[in-house]
């Protein structure tokens, strides 16, 4: 059994604490799915939901963190496991305040179609990011898994420019409704970011472990 | 001038409906789920949708400008009817068919250039169905049909990136 393998698994704490993180990265998932499904059906009930999925997220986060300091896992990979649950956690917050944003404009229709593959990439990206994780914990090589994550996040980034060039034929009526709209469009291709560089801290803590 | 014939791919695909439409407890993974279990990619997650083109008529000239400009390795050529009627002007076109020949591309037309006819897949076709008549058709692009509309391209490059994906997965196909 690797060592980092054998790190992470004894014990009952940290047993819990490793299902709560999957259980994080889990609503994380749902909560970008619900953010693709409210844009592709224009349906802002969906999107109010994604808020709710934060708040439960906060809570988790809250009790790993607090499970973890209060003995779980030697010293050493405390602090490493509660930076990754932190940086999950900024994903979370991106998703949210992209789908507050998202309430608060109007969708131009010549960049919604491009919108919603983004939030489908990001979909994609956050499942690869939590069959990272299970991998990183079976003690598997993580290069494949991150690999993917980052071919989301320049596939992203290709669609990112592509709609920064469109939405400037787009007008607007006021400063207030292109500064929410620039910020819908900056949280909703920032998330691959904040998740490619979450993957390349589960490989830190793989590679270190090894 | 070969006759237009589109070389046409559709692929039924079932898509377990039930649970993708379940929201209060949304398996993320649900919609990408065959009916026999595997987890595939979908073309519209990696395919180009910003479809660049230039009308049959047009220099040579102005589409290897347009190539340059917008860095893109295809271009779409429009005939007169339907969108299946397009042909693709490639950079490989240009450089084998034009500029290694030492013709002058302001004095040939996009028609004169251009391939047809298009390689077309449906939208909802398997990736390894769309490698499979890249092979066979030893094209780099396929591209892909909402019906009769075309909705997008997918390159190799495309396609080994959806491969990685899946592969990363552990859901490599045959």
């Amino acid at each position: 059994m690797s060592f980092l393998r054998k790190a992470l698994s004894q014990g009952k704490q940290e047993q819990k604490v490793l299902e709560k993180i999957k259980r994080h990265l889990g609503l994380l998932c749902e909560a970008c799915n619900f953010f693709k499904n409210a844009m592709e059906n224009n349906s802002p009930n969906l999107m109010h939901h994604v808020a709710e999925l934060e708040r439960e997220g906060d809570a988790i986060r809250r009790e790993i963190i607090s499970d973890v300091y209060e003995g779980a896992f030697l010293p050493y990979l405390r602090s490493d496991l509660c930076k990754f649950v932190e940086m999950v956690d900024n994903v979370f917050d991106t998703v949210k305040d992209t789908a507050s944003y998202y309430l608060d404009t109007k969708l131009p229709h010549e960049i919604r179609e491009e919108c919603v593959r983004v939030a489908l990439l990001n979909v994609g990206t956050c499942e690869m990011l939590s069959i990272t994780f299970d991998a990183m914990l079976q003690g598997e090589d993580l290069h494949e898994k991150t690999l993917a994550i980052r071919i989301y996040e320049k596939k992203v980034d290709d669609i990112k420019f592509s709609l920064f060039r469109d939405v400037r034929k787009v007008p607007v009526e006021n400063f207030w409704d292109g500064r929410i709209l620039a910020d819908f469009i900056s949280g909703l291709t920032g998330i691959t970011d904040i998740i490619e560089d979450a993957s390349d801290y589960l490989q830190i803590i793989s590679v270190s472990m090894r | 001038m070969q006759t237009p014939c589109i070389f046409y791919i559709e692929l039924e695909l079932e898509v377990d409906h039930a649970r993708w439409m379940q929201y209060e407890q949304v398996d993320p993974l649900a919609a990408f789920v065959m009916a026999d279990g595997r987890f595939v990619m979908k073309l519209r997650e990696f395919m180009t949708t910003k479809l660049e083109s230039v009308d049959h008529s047009a220099s040579a000239y102005e589409a290897i400008e347009k190539m340059v400009d917008r860095r893109i390795r295809s271009l779409l050529v429009r005939f007169p009817g339907s969108e299946r009627e397009y042909g693709v002007m490639t950079a490989r076109d240009v450089v084998f068919k034009v500029l290694a020949k030492g013709i002058d591309p302001k004095a040939v037309k996009a028609s004169d250039v251009a391939s047809r006819p298009l390689f077309c897949v449906n939208k909802d076709a398997e990736l390894g169905e769309v490698a499979r008549l890249m092979e066979e058709a030893n094209v780099g692009r396929v591209f892909v049909c909402d019906g009769e509309k075309l909705a997008g391209v997918i390159s190799l490059i495309d396609l080994m990136a959806a491969k990685l994906i899946e592969r990363a997965r552990g859901n490599e196909l045959s």
